[in-house]
């Protein structure tokens, strides 16, 4: 209780950990919720139309589901299963939520990573570089392209990408994460490219990365823009200050001028945005996934949706709000790693 | 940033061989309809392809054909004169994967298991008890004439099932199998069936692989590994076009023109029937209390562009004469579909009475699409229809896990929708559509409605001769297309487009294609 009334770094990491698991929670039950108020039939969306009319094999599927109970039972047991990490079982694959989520967690999580380290990577160059040429013509084309990005609906940039790098150029290997039938490295992480890696099996990594670029840039291709555009104005904004004149007036070559009092300065805005567009990227990644056949977690949810696998769609929305909350977490303990003000203020 | 993409892009390029590299090795592409391999539990289309090649059933269908059955793991068998006994006598050399001998308890295990673990599939089984006469021989039984037996025994959900090897691994035939099987995850990680192939991986989500059967009983299989790939029609396409996959299942007429000479497009007649209902709930609401007027009925049946809906299907999709499809016994000619009768149709609404009152569409509305026909724009022509009778229409299309229930469960005042069959068998209408049957009651149908159509039903039902069974069908029909509630619009048509390198491919009414029949051309 004492850390907690403190004010320093640690009791501010233990009060943010223990918010974020009431959020959780609140979460669960506002999923539980909307999910029960869908005006569907779990029953009928899943069961074919003569065992639907088989009172017997109705029965069999609720029971089996627990769908039989009341409502407020069904949630108390969602509960008191999750404490024990039980998610309980799909509906749709007929299997515990927890190992669906553990095969295509993973999947999302490779392309959303890579295209996060494209997206910020890219984002923070062309950003910098379009505020350094302010309203000349590498900044007009920069913005042009981040515009760009930012307007394109991603199931049309993923289509057209697909056509374009797959199926004319040859370039992209085409859809699924692997060649068919081709075995898959032992699961460690789940991401292939890593698990390739830690199996020392160089071959497959290089075929999993082949398969994973193009939708992993395809993904980038909105936080791109968003960060491009992000970062020129948080560049200019700074580029106007008193100190960065006086580090040019010093004589100090624009490089490290840029780098040193420009760039560190400008991370603070960037991370934030960089953290929500990781979090969207995860949640974001449906339609590509379908585009690309990549079974992640946009298939599964879209396969959970559609079949109102109840258990499936709360796994889902249970892994997209921990992505969003431990971002904003990871983003908050950053900002007091990267801004001494800020540490100094809390001492 | 397209500079940066495509270099990137490039350097990944040469470590991806041809999607299809192996010698030896099939690839399938299909939208996956799969939950398990299990075939007590699996009832879906793709599930059906892939338990086909798994596991073989007592007797089956060759090609295309699903009229005549042929040998599987019976060589012989025989019919009692009145259709309620079937005795199969089993192939001595038939034996399983691991190289045990198909019996009789095996049979028997299988069928009561798929009876009572109560999955999708089970009420396949209704009605059926099954018996060992001896080691090689089985006996299915039902209590009223069945002759359907013989087309249900061919479904791949009558799959045969090592027993030794199913009960080690959990399952159970019990009565309470439906709480005490626990072979469902065996049986997603292995095979255990006496089928050509044997199951080497499985993923709900992206491919599913299976082996040859080293140890196959009969005609060898004609690929070392057959790869079945989730893939989006749109991509099967353009992989069609690069002659990269073997096979495609899913393209639609419109999708199959234009392929190039890579590829052979085998065209067949699909098996799902669309059709409107019209509610006969009276009381249901206002509208239902005109869409079960007979003269409101009459006005929908000939109001409707039949030409312009089977266009839209594509090449190879017919007008449904009735509601049993042409592969069928007793289908119907193109002779008695109905035809459109703008002035009769008009005359009819005039009488229904109908005049303002708004009537709600049901439909799959979420992109719902089968065979490249999507829901949503055949209720958008028949609203148009309706609209030029008069009516006032009002479509509520709806995603499926909406839109399925309240259709289910008559809820509906009209409703688009489409049958496929869960038996390939006339019967299997005649016992789903007419009244106080499933989708009659789902259109308010209730028995007693209408006593001819329920006489011809029962007549249909149980008669074993089989040209005089096909005139009964044919009569059911007849007098559905008079006064059912059901307004039958079309058969759309069915495509496997398959790389040159492949031959056997023959679209299935239950199992899409036969995955044992296919071959590679050198």
């Amino acid at each position: 209780m004492k850390v907690l009334r403190g004010t320093g770094f640690f009791p501010f990491i233990i009060k943010r950990i223990l918010t974020s698991l009431l959020l959780i929670f609140g979460m669960t039950f506002i999923s539980f919720c909307i999910t029960q108020l869908v005006p569907g039939d779990p029953v009928a969306a899943n069961l074919g139309n003569s065992a639907y009319s088989d009172p017997e094999i109705v029965a069999a599927f609720e029971k089996e589901f627990g769908l039989d109970q009341p409502v407020p039972v069904q949630y108390l047991r969602y509960i008191q299963n999750l404490s024990d990490g039980n998610l309980g079982i799909s509906l749709s694959s007929k299997r515990p939520v927890i190992d669906d989520l553990r095969e295509y967690f993973p999947a999302t999580l490779e392309i959303a990573l890579i295209a996060v380290v494209i997206a910020m990577v890219l984002g923070l160059i062309l950003g910098t570089i379009s505020a350094i040429t302010r309203d000349r013509l590498p900044d007009q084309i920069i913005r042009v392209l981040s515009l760009t990005g930012v307007s394109m609906p991603t199931f049309w940039t993923a289509l057209v990408f697909f056509y374009v790098f797959f199926f004319l150029l040859g370039w992209s290997p085409g859809s699924g994460r692997l060649d068919p039938g081709a075995e898959p490295p032992p699961q460690v992480t789940g991401m292939f490219t890593i698990d390739a890696i830690i199996n020392g099996d160089f071959a497959t990594f290089r075929q999993a990365f082949s398969y994973l670029l193009l939708p992993a840039i395809v993904l980038a291709i909105y936080a791109l823009g968003v960060l491009t555009r992000f970062t020129r104005a948080s560049v200019l904004e700074i580029l106007g200050n008193d100190y960065v004149r006086t580090a040019r007036a010093k004589g100090l070559p624009e490089l490290t001028v840029i780098r040193r009092h420009v760039l560190r300065p400008a991370l603070l805005a960037i991370i934030t945005v960089a953290g929500v567009a990781f979090a969207s990227l995860m949640a974001g990644s449906v339609l590509i996934e379908n585009v690309f056949s990549w079974p992640g977690l946009g298939q599964y949810a879209y396969r959970a949706a559609v079949g109102l696998d109840l258990p499936g769609i709360m796994g889902v929305s249970m892994v997209v709000a921990t992505v969003y909350i431990t971002m904003n977490l990871i983003v908050d303990i950053l900002y007091r790693v990267i801004d001494p003000q800020l540490r100094k203020a809390e001492q | 940033m397209g500079v940066v993409f495509a270099i990137a892009l490039v350097s990944t390029v040469t470590v991806s061989g041809p999607v299809n590299a192996a010698a030896k090795t099939l690839t399938v592409e299909t939208v996956f309809q799969l939950t398990s391999t299990d075939p007590a539990r699996s009832f879906e289309g793709t599930g059906n392809m892939i338990n086909r090649a798994l596991y073989e059933t007592l007797i089956t269908y060759k090609g295309g054909d699903a009229s005549t059955p042929v040998p599987g793991l019976a060589s012989k068998w025989t019919v009692n004169a009145n259709a309620t006994e079937f005795t199969f006598m089993l192939n001595p050399k038939a034996k399983f994967s691991d190289g045990s001998k198909v019996t009789s308890a095996d049979v028997v295990f299988s069928l009561n298991r798929l009876k009572n673990v109560k999955g999708n599939p089970s009420s396949l089984m209704n009605g059926i008890t099954v018996s060992a006469k001896d080691e090689m021989t089985v006996v299915l039984k039902t209590e009223t004439p069945q002759p359907q037996v013989l087309a249900i025994a061919t479904s791949p959900s009558l799959g045969i099932v090592n027993s030794k090897v199913v009960k080690a691994n959990g399952g159970s035939d019990a009565a309470d199998a439906k709480d005490t099987d626990k072979a469902l995850e065996f049986m997603k990680s292995a095979s255990a069936g006496s089928g050509p192939y044997v199951l080497k991986s499985f993923n709900l989500t992206t491919e599913v692989v299976l082996e040859r059967n080293k140890k196959y009983w009969g005609a060898a299989a004609g690929y070392d590994q057959i790869v079945v790939r989730n893939v989006p029609v749109n991509v099967q396409r353009l992989n069609a076009i690069k002659g990269s996959s073997s096979l495609a299942v899913d393209l639609s007429p419109d999708q199959a023109d234009g392929l190039g000479n890579k590829v052979n497009v085998i065209r067949g007649q699909g098996r799902a029937i669309f059709f409107i209902y019209l509610s006969q709930n009276k009381t249901f609401s206002a509208a239902t209390a005109f869409t079960s007027n007979a003269k409101c009925l009459e006005a929908v049946r000939y109001g409707i562009n039949y030409k312009k809906i089977v266009r839209y299907a594509g090449e190879g999709a017919i007008q449904a004469a009735g509601l049993i499809p042409t592969m069928f016994s007793g289908s119907l000619g193109q002779k008695d579909a109905i035809k459109q009768d703008t002035s009769r149709a008009k005359e009819a609404f005039d009488a229904c009475g109908i005049k303002d009152t708004p009537v709600k569409i049901g439909f799959w509305g979420d992109g719902g699409a089968v065979n490249g026909i999507f829901f949503a724009s055949v209720a958008a022509m028949i609203d148009e229809d309706l609209r030029a009778l008069g009516f006032k229409p009002k479509l509520e299309g709806a995603p499926l896990a909406v839109s399925l229930p309240l259709y289910r469960e008559n809820k509906e005042e009209m409703g688009v929708w489409l049958w496929n069959p869960d038996w390939p068998d006339s019967t299997n209408y005649t016992e789903s559509f007419s009244p106080g049957t499933k989708v009659g009651l789902r259109a308010g149908w209730v028995k007693g409605a209408d006593p001819v159509i329920e006489e011809l039903q029962a007549r249909a039902s149980t008669e074993t001769n089989p040209k005089k069974r096909a005139a009964l069908f044919r009569d059911w029909q007849r007098e559905m297309n008079k006064r059912g509630p059901f307004v039958t619009l079309l058969q759309p048509a069915a495509i496997l487009v398959s790389n040159k390198n492949v031959k056997g491919a023959a679209p299935h009414i239950i199992w899409t294609v036969n995955l044992h029949e296919l071959k590679p051309t050198a």
